[in-house]
């Protein structure tokens, strides 16, 4: 096992250089600071669950640091976990890395370590980097890095990658291996059993007679395969290496057996014995307890009744401020909003581009934008969780309710993250190891209600649900309101996941191994890099999506139909107007006949003739025919809905409430017969419809790409959307016989 | 006894763990061995997961994987029901690589 060496490494290729270690160690934040990227942090273990990578420059040496999920060990039990052994071994698709560094934690040294030792028997050369140095309880507990590298074998630097220290050394340590100037690895460490070393030599020959390209680490694969028995690594190994492999090694793991070595047992005691020996000549004090924080915060938070009540309250008050916040600013958002199509008009003669301008865009695009504080509250609070610790500490406390569904702890911040948006959400899964778990919470995330639909919401609760406050104050009906059906989906959830659970995903029970870290500060920096990347997507998203339905529901909306004599009578009509004479029969007339006029085009167009068509199918759930096409129009992004209503509310209205917004135009808007069409049962139906649908083609994209089948994205599409028709059906027949 | 059956807030020594399918694999990685310290700090409610201090980390577990875990509890040692017999067993039979440490 020769180390690959650098001076192959042609000029045009950058050195490949990457981040391994246990989750929550600061690898990202290490990747981080020595890049000056923002890749996502945060104080749970598994954030990161896609690599990343960044393109540096170290003392004229080009490099390619690479970010990577975190692991405790090298014994994957899933192809996602096979793929840090494949690319140490260099077996992947991608070229094996130049150069490790393994993050360890100062805190949980010797668990940390457990990793390294691993890595540092594959090929490539391996520094040894332990982060968060600052949070040492004394210096009494601190190893000295030089004598620890002398007995591991291999480079160590500290770093404390949150203040950015440590980081020149590592640059230094990194370069001096790469130039090739640092100690060849001659001085490896055996850190298993002779017998398992020599087990392991022995298989190497079977190994690189068949594996192509393994070579260097022909070795090192067949050491992961004799530990580890039926992993991935001996899958893999079967499947290429003739019979003779898989006879020799199950009468190496026999032999092994009688002297007392089973697998994987003997790796895990041979490996943390070593650990043990040489910490113990490194380390001065084994300070075994949390930190004093850590222990303080845990008996209050953690307590069984204190702490759930905490939990409770928290999410409580999570909805209840956004509401609360939010809607001052929503209002300011919107008066801008009125300021801006006020100009256009006043600027304008009456026309086909001042309508797309001010019933189009300002109106649909708009009307969507108001509600971007909501979401940035969202994600504010889901950050500050995150980054004090929080949440490892809510999946603790839910696990035995999750457990009842068929699900673990493990899935808590996968469907909380899906409150804010389910993509995030359902690639957080990653991290749940049971395949049938993981499953079952991706195709129950999208019920979680994620922050498109608060604007719905907000919405309809805040034009048709009174404001009334409770509890002496304390909530508001409104806040009640958006809390509980915000609730829904989750409910909901529970029930469908254990009949997945029972039925095409039954079989091994869930199980929950989490490490709850030390609570830290959050960083306001984190969060508020959190908050804007959000919020940019949230508003890119309106710029071009939004933006171009709003257009096309305007044209549809808009044609075909003949405007010369509406545009005509509204040019009369602001003449009028704007010479102050507003209560003659003359503008009377021309009002009523401009109305008429209106509420015929809109019904004449494409989308009135769209809405006439699909009517009877959301009929039974209390819908007109604006209602039926804004909904339809919302099946691509659920938000959509708001900019759709905005155009045809707009492009339909009164002339004398153009200016008033949605809110007012949809109080007003009556069906045929002159009742309004937003009563409360129809309201709730429709809350309910927009609650449980699933009305967003990037779920259903993410969907696809991590179940790697079509199957589960049209699976889902389906029964959700019948789940939600046949839920608002009942809600609507339901509240209309109590209301 | 095992480590599901411990009160919070006791120190104990870990004799065995069962071996069973990869699920003790992954609380050996994580630490879980014979001869290691394990001190139980809570219990969530409704029988939800313990939350244990071994090797220096928090770790949450559920009681069904604590009882793959055999303990003996520090104060006293004449606790000798079948686990820890076995594990006895398993204690002396571990080969340790002690030379190559020793060549240093
Ligand atoms: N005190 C201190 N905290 C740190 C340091 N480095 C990282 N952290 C904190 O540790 C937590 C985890 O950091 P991440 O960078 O997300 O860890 P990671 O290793 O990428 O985690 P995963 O992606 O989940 O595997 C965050 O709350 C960081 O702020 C450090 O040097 N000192
Ligand atoms: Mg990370």
């Amino acid at each position: 096992m020769s180390p690959s060496s650098p001076t192959e490494n042609s000029a045009d290729r950058p050195f490949r250089v990457a981040l391994i270690g246990n989750p929550n160690t600061g690898k990202s934040t290490l990747f981080n600071a020595l890049s000056g990227m923002r890749a996502r942090t945060g104080n749970y273990p598994g954030v990161t669950v896609e690599k990343r990578s960044a393109d540096l420059t170290w003392q004229n040496l080009r490099i390619e640091l690479i970010d990577l999920p975190g692991t405790y060990s090298l014994a994957p039990r899933s192809p996602d976990e096979m793929l840090a052994v494949h690319t140490l071994a260099g077996t992947a698709d991608v070229p094996a890395p130049d150069l490790v560094i393994c993050v360890c934690s100062s805190r949980a040294l010797e668990r940390s370590l457990y990793l390294s030792t691993q890595v540092m028997e594959s090929p490539v050369p391996t520094i040894v980097c332990i982060n968060m140095w600052d949070e040492l309880a004394s210096t009494e507990a601190a190893p000295d890095p030089a004598e620890l590298g002398r007995l591991l074998g291999a480079a160590v630097v500290t770093t404390s990658a949150r203040r950015l220290q440590g980081l020149d050394e590592l640059r230094a340590a990194a370069v001096r291996i790469l130039n090739g100037s640092a100690a060849t690895a001659s001085e490896r460490q055996a850190f298993l059993s002779p017998q398992l070393q020599e087990a392991a030599a022995e298989l190497r020959m079977i190994v690189s007679r068949d594996v192509p390209h393994a070579e260097d680490a022909a070795e090192f694969l067949a050491l992961r395969a004799l530990v580890d028995p039926e992993g991935q690594v001996e899958q893999y190994l079967s499947k290429l290496c003739g019979a003779d492999f898989r006879q020799r090694l199950s009468e190496i793991r026999s032999s092994l057996e009688t002297s007392g070595q089973s697998l994987p047992r003997s790796e895990a005691v041979q490996r943390y014995g070593w650990i043990n020996r040489v910490l113990q000549q490194v380390l001065r004090t084994t300070d075994d307890s949390p930190h004093r924080l850590t222990q303080t915060l845990d008996s209050v938070l953690l307590h069984r009744v204190v702490g759930l009540a905490i939990f409770l309250a928290i999410f409580l008050l999570i909805f209840s401020t956004i509401y609360w916040f939010s809607a001052p600013l929503s209002d300011g958002v919107e008066t801008i909003l009125g300021m801006i199509s006020e100009f256009i008009l006043s600027r304008m003669a009456p026309g086909s581009f001042r309508s797309l301008l001010v019933d189009g865009v300002v109106a649909g695009t708009g009307a969507f934008l108001v509600f971007l504080p909501q979401i940035c509250l969202l994600f504010f609070f889901i950050a500050l969780l995150e980054d004090c610790g929080y949440m490892a500490r809510a999946a603790w406390l839910v696990d035995r309710l999750m457990s009842i569904a068929g699900l673990s702890g493990r899935s808590f911040l996968p469907l909380m993250s899906s409150f804010a948006c389910a993509v995030p959400g359902i690639m957080a899964t990653r991290t749940i190891e049971n395949r049938r778990e993981r499953m079952v919470t991706i195709l129950i995330a999208p019920l979680m209600s994620c922050s498109a639909r608060l604007p719905v919401y907000v919405l309809l609760i805040g034009t048709f649900v009174p404001d009334q406050s409770l509890f002496a104050g304390l909530l508001s009906l409104r806040g009640l309101t958006l809390f509980l059906i915000s609730s829904l989906g989750l409910l909901l959830a529970i029930p469908f996941a254990l009949l997945l659970r029972r039925t095409i995903f039954r079989g091994d029970s869930s199980s929950f191994l989490l490490e709850l870290p030390d609570y830290r500060l959050p960083r306001m920096r984190v969060v508020i890099q959190r908050i804007v990347e959000s919020a940019w997507d949230f508003v890119s998203n309106a710029g071009t999506l939004i933006f171009a339905t709003s257009i096309l529901i305007w044209a549809a909306g808009s044609f075909p139909g003949d405007r010369v004599e509406r545009d005509q009578l509204l040019t009369e009509y602001e003449q009028l107007e704007a010479v102050g004479d507003t209560d003659s029969a003359e503008h009377e007339r021309i009002a009523q006949r401009l109305n008429e006029l209106n509420a015929d085009l809109l019904r004449g167009s494409l989308l009135g003739q769209a809405g006439e068509l699909t009517e009877p199918l959301f009929r039974p759930l209390g819908w007109d025919w604006k209602i039926s096409v804004g909904v339809l129009s919302s099946f691509p992004a659920r938000e959509v809905i708001i900019a759709t209503l905005g155009t045809i509310y707009s492009l339909g209205s009164d002339v004398d409430e153009t200016d008033d917004g949605l809110r007012s135009a949809m109080q007003a808007s009556v069906h045929a017969d002159g009742t309004p069409v937003f009563q409360l049962p129809a309201v709730l139906s429709l809350l309910v419809f927009f609650a449980l649908c699933a009305q967003c083609v990037s779920t259903l994209v993410v969907i696809k790409r991590e179940t790697s089948s079509w199957t589960w994205p049209v699976f889902s599409f389906t029964s959700m959307t019948v789940l939600a028709w046949v839920a608002a059906f009942l809600t609507y027949r339901i509240s209309s016989l109590l209301l | 006894m095992h480590l599901a059956n411990l009160n919070p807030g006791t120190k104990a020594v870990i004799t065995d763990v069962t071996a069973s399918t990869a699920g003790s694999a992954r609380l050996m990685e994580l630490g879980f061995l014979p001869g290691s310290a394990v001190t139980v700090i809570r219990r969530a409610p409704f029988g939800g997961p313990l939350l244990c201090r071994i090797r220096n980390a928090s770790i949450a577990l559920r009681q069904a994987d604590a009882g793959l875990i055999c303990v003996q509890q520090e104060s006293c040692c004449t606790h000798s029901d079948a686990c820890s017999s076995v594990a006895q067993e398993t204690m002396s039979s571990v080969v340790v690589p002690v030379a190559e440490l020793a060549a240093h």
